[in-house]
């Protein structure tokens, strides 16, 4: 009898299936991107109650959050082809459809995804912002666009990153439906690999391990960043060294270092989150 | 200079105020008085244009408004020559005690960041504020927050500067220090205006160079401290002076 579970595969699978993992990271990342961008936008017209566009995104996030995501992969690995054909045909272009790289479809579909289900939570952060640091910001002299870049966004960023951080999670691992359409990210390699040696079992227990161990990686590096973002409600707290305080995301907090007893005799309130 | 004339606003068809005048020089401490809901916050908030107006106008030294629209550019010009203090402080709250003061020098005045730091430290030193420059506001006390306020509107070296009842959010031992560092400023910066909104009578009284009453529809009189509070001449001016005093003597 053969052995049941090769357990050493399941390890020796992984440097394998991680030549995917740009691929991966790829998607995760711009979809992530494209979403924030494209949800804050959405935010934005609803905010302002925008006439036509208003209704249009409504309809829009009604629709990816009424069906699955994965339809929405074949609806988008389909009618990217179909358009490209219309507009070939009506401006007598000559895109070639096959060209097209299918991480393209994938893209779209995820970053739509995101920007749905992202748009809600940055509009509910935007409408969280004290209104006096608004006003504070305006009477100022700041342009519209000064107060969100400098007051709105980063006071909204501190109340959306906890959901966005999970959508981000969310987004990682449902990036494994990219092999529906012909994409090579992990999950479909891992298909690849068990093709040939027809240990399945071993390659979804190593995939299974990576992501696991991605998600532990990613909710590490989002509990640093809230603690970074979150360093003006911590009164009393000695701050690490700037050299290790640098991430992707950073602001432009400088970060004061107390010690314990220069704030003992104030009156330090109660942290209050927005 | 302010010169407000026929200025009218209302909330959802219902009237704050209407055809109110004023002209206040350069220079002047004005005390506005009156009882809550009178619509003094709103004629302030409308100085700065954070409330639109719905009729009248407004002159600030070169800059006017003509009710009802103004563009967005011109706007931030008017702005610029009024610096608001708020009841509730609205600092910052992401933003150190110097970045506070330096936010609107570097984004709205275009300066370098270390000229900003020049002008906010000095400007926090005159506040008394030099040791806690590295703080956030959470860790301030409630004196200490409106002294940062004041420091961030001056930091902006307005024409005029609006006090929209900078104590009354404050715990009463906090209250003095506010008031010595406002009197401060009254006292060595004599081409500032200032409009100032407060209950607190006896400080309004020795500050102001004149006191402007209000209530419900309007400005009810106007005169010198000495005027309205020993010989008011109008009946509504008389019962809110009286009240207060009774307050004053409970409490
Ligand atoms: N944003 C708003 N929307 C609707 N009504 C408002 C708004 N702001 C103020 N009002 C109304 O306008 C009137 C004047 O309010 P305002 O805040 O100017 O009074 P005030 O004299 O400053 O009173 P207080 O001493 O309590 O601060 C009140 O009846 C108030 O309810
Ligand atoms: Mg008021």
């Amino acid at each position: 009898m053969p052995k049941l579970i090769d357990f050493p595969l399941i390890f020796t699978n992984i440097p394998r299936l991680l030549k995917a993992l740009p691929v991966t990271l790829e998607i995760t990342f711009f979809a992530m991107i494209f979403g924030l961008i494209l949800g804050l936008l959405l935010a934005v017209i609803k905010i302002n109650k925008i006439p036509v566009l208003s209704q249009v995104s409504a309809v829009f996030v009604s629709f990816i959050r009424g069906t699955p995501l994965l339809v929405q992969l074949y609806i988008s690995y389909y009618a990217v082809p179909i358009l490209l054909k219309y507009i070939n045909y009506y401006n007598h272009t000559n895109f070639n459809v096959n060209a097209v790289p299918a991480l393209l479809f994938v893209l779209i579909a995820f970053s739509l995804n995101e920007a749905a289900y992202n748009s809600e939570n940055i509009r509910a952060a935007l409408l969280s912002v004290d209104r006096g640091e608004i006003e504070a910001a305006q009477s100022l002299g700041m342009t519209k666009w000064q107060v969100l870049k400098r007051v709105t966004i980063p006071n909204a960023t501190v109340v959306a990153l906890p959901t966005l951080g999970n959508a981000f999670i969310g987004l990682m691992k449902n990036t494994s439906l990219a092999f529906v359409a012909s994409v090579v990210d992990m999950t479909a390699q891992g298909q690849i690999l068990a093709g040939s040696n027809y240990r399945y079992f071993e390659v979804y227990l190593s995939l299974a391990i990576i992501y696991w161990i991605m998600t532990i990686i990613t909710e590490q590096i989002l509990k640093l960043l809230e603690k970074r973002l979150t360093i003006f409600q911590k009164a009393t707290q000695v701050v690490a060294p700037a050299s290790t305080r640098r991430f992707w995301f950073s602001q432009r907090l400088e970060a004061p270092v107390h010690d314990q007893h220069s704030t003992s005799h104030e009156a330090v309130q109660s942290p209050n989150r927005i | 200079m302010i010169n407000i004339q026929h200025l009218t606003k209302q909330f959802n068809h219902q009237t704050v105020f209407e055809d109110l005048n004023l002209q206040i020089d350069t220079g002047e401490v004005v005390g506005i008085i009156g009882p809550s809901g009178a619509g003094k916050s709103t004629l302030l908030r409308c100085l700065n244009l954070l409330e639109t107006p719905d009729a009248g106008s407004i002159q600030i030294n070169d800059q006017k408004f003509v009710a009802p629209k103004i563009s967005d550019r011109d706007k931030i010009k008017f702005r610029q020559e009024t610096s608001m203090v708020f009841q509730q402080f609205n600092l910052f709250r992401q933003k150190t005690v110097l970045g506070n003061v330096t936010e609107g020098l570097i984004t709205v005045q275009k300066r370098s960041k270390a000229e900003a730091e020049t002008i906010a430290r000095a400007q926090i030193e005159a506040v008394g504020l030099t040791d806690r420059i590295d703080y956030y506001p959470q860790q301030l006390s409630g004196g200490q927050k409106q002294r940062v306020g004041i420091a961030r509107s001056l930091a902006m070296q307005p024409n005029i500067l609006l006090l929209d009842e900078p104590t009354s959010a404050l715990d009463t031992e906090l209250v003095d220090e506010v008031l010595t560092t406002i009197q401060q400023v009254v006292e060595t910066q004599k081409n500032l205006t200032v409009i100032i909104i407060s209950h607190e009578l006896s400080f309004i009284r020795d500050v102001a160079t004149r006191i402007v009453v209000f209530d419900v529809g309007g400005i009810v009189e106007q005169g010198t401290p000495t005027e309205i509070f020993t010989t008011p001449k109008k009946e509504r001016t008389k019962q809110f002076l009286q009240r207060y005093q009774r307050q004053a003597l409970t409490s």
